[in-house]
Formats: C-alpha cells, sequence, structure tokens
C-alpha cells in the first residue's frame, strides 16, 4: 500500500514536471508566433500600401455627390479596401493572440494593447461606416458598383486627382 | 517637410477626438514595445534549464523581438498617418488644414 502511494506519488510529480516543461515549451513557441505574427501583419500592410492607387478622375463621373458626400464615401471606402488587403494577416494575429492570452496570464496586458493597436482601423471603419450609412441608399448601392473603390488607394491622392483642394 | 508656423489654432470638435486617438495610439505603443522586450526576457530567464537560457540569448527570440518592435513603431505611424489624412479632408479651418497636412506629411524640424 505504501508503495502504491509512493508510485502515485512519484508518477504525480513526474507528469506535473513533464506538463510544465510543454507547457513552458508551448507557450514559448506562441509568443515567438504571435511576434512573428505582428512583423507579418505590418509587412502586409506595407505591402497594399504600395498597392494603392490613385483613383482615377472619372471615377464618380455618372454620380452626383456633394463634398461632404465624397469626403464620407472615400473614407469609408479607403478603410474598407484597407481591411479587406490585410484581412489574412489580422487573422493569424488574432488567432496567436488569443492563443497567447489564453495561456498565459502574464501576457494578456501586453495583448490587449496589441489587440486594441491592431483593430483600430476597424474602429474607425465603423465609426466611418455610421457617416456612410446616412448617405441617400440609392446613392449607396451606385457607389457599391463602383470596382475603383474595392481596392486599396490613396485617401488624400486621390481626393486631389478628383479635382478637389484641401 | 519643414513644420509649419501656425498661429492661434482653434481645433474642432473632431480634430480634438482625433488629437486624442492619437495620443492612445502612441501610449499603446510605448506600452507594447515595453511588454514585449520584457516578454522575451521573462520567457529566457524564466525558462527551465540554464542550457536552455543560454542557447536563447543567441537565437532567433531576440530577432523576432526587435522585429516585432520595430513593426509596432511602423504600425503606430501608419495608423496616425490614415487618421491625419481623414481629418484633412474633414476639417474646415485653414489652420487646422495646415496641422492636419503636417501631421500627414509626416514634419520635421
Amino acid at each position: 500500500m505504501l508503495k502504491t502511494n509512493m508510485l502515485l506519488i512519484c508518477m504525480y510529480f513526474f507528469c506535473n514536471t513533464a506538463y510544465s516543461e510543454s507547457s513552458n515549451e508551448y507557450k514559448k513557441l506562441l509568443l515567438e508566433r504571435y511576434h512573428n505574427s505582428i512583423s507579418k501583419y505590418e509587412k502586409q500592410e506595407q505591402d497594399c500600401k504600395v498597392l494603392s492607387k490613385v483613383l482615377p478622375q472619372e471615377t464618380f463621373s455618372n454620380i452626383s455627390l456633394t463634398e461632404t458626400e465624397l469626403i464620407s464615401a472615400l473614407s469609408f471606402y479607403y478603410y474598407k479596401a484597407h481591411l479587406v488587403c490585410t484581412t489574412k494577416a489580422r487573422v493569424e494575429y488574432l488567432a496567436y493572440a488569443t492563443l497567447l492570452s489564453l495561456n498565459s496570464e502574464s501576457a494578456k496586458g501586453m495583448v490587449d494593447a496589441s489587440n486594441e493597436m491592431l483593430t483600430y482601423d476597424y474602429k474607425t471603419y465603423v465609426e466611418q461606416e455610421i457617416e456612410y450609412m446616412k448617405l441617400d441608399a440609392d446613392l449607396r448601392t451606385k457607389l457599391d458598383e463602383i470596382s475603383h473603390l474595392k481596392f486599396p488607394f490613396l485617401l488624400v491622392e486621390s481626393f486631389q486627382n478628383l479635382g478637389k483642394s484641401y | 517637410m519643414k513644420c509649419p508656423n501656425i498661429n492661434k489654432i482653434t481645433f474642432s470638435h473632431p480634430s480634438k477626438v482625433a488629437i486624442k486617438e492619437i495620443r492612445r495610439i502612441d501610449g499603446l505603443s510605448s506600452v507594447l514595445m515595453t511588454f514585449i522586450g520584457a516578454s522575451t526576457f521573462s520567457t529566457i530567464f524564466l525558462g527551465n534549464n540554464a542550457i536552455e537560457s543560454t542557447y536563447s540569448l543567441n537565437s532567433t527570440d531576440f530577432k523576432k523581438m526587435s522585429q516585432a518592435m520595430l513593426a509596432i513603431s511602423s504600425i503606430k505611424r501608419e495608423l496616425i498617418e490614415k487618421k491625419a489624412g481623414m481629418m484633412l479632408l474633414k476639417t474646415r479651418s485653414r489652420e487646422e488644414k495646415l496641422f492636419w497636412n503636417a501631421i500627414f506629411l509626416g514634419c520635421k524640424g
């Protein structure tokens, strides 16, 4: 009986140590992947910036827009296209950030800060969407059909190219 | 671009909100860089054996940490640039536009 108890105690300590080692290895790998995913996100953001074009002058040629409506539409589609372009890297980041946060209590502060930073564009996008939704529904339908707005573009440079000055 | 002199600028409510957001982004990036550095060191020094800790000092940990820190700095710049660009279009007064244009173009000196 004593031998069995001793064996169980030894097994408990052995298993606990083994689990703790694998857990540390797991956390370390998660941290590495988390760091890597931030770098990958930044790279994708830069790639999207390089891909961004200046909207051609004829982009809104068939639509009548006031300057306020134009700014509202441009801001909304600018963030939307940017989010679409960076989705893949953002998803990878969120997966590792979530896993790291779930597995390491001490990483929570860091992950909260990076989550807020890497989802800041979503916050701005939702704010712009609220403004955009105030536009007339027919106008929104027409705007949604413009293919140029579905790809990343340069906001200020496009505004200027559309004949507007700031 | 050289930073302009802007006399008597009165910020509108949207500009005040945007400035507050930029301060928040700046604060987040500073906190994050400290956290990222600290997390790497805690992984190294809380490792289970000395050999692993010694190895880790020369491993990719530092490289990945510094890359993440550089990335955070770049992500911060992009967030501020995007915000400034949008504010440049949305604000009305000449002084505010001068201000946001300087931020957008990243004036120095």
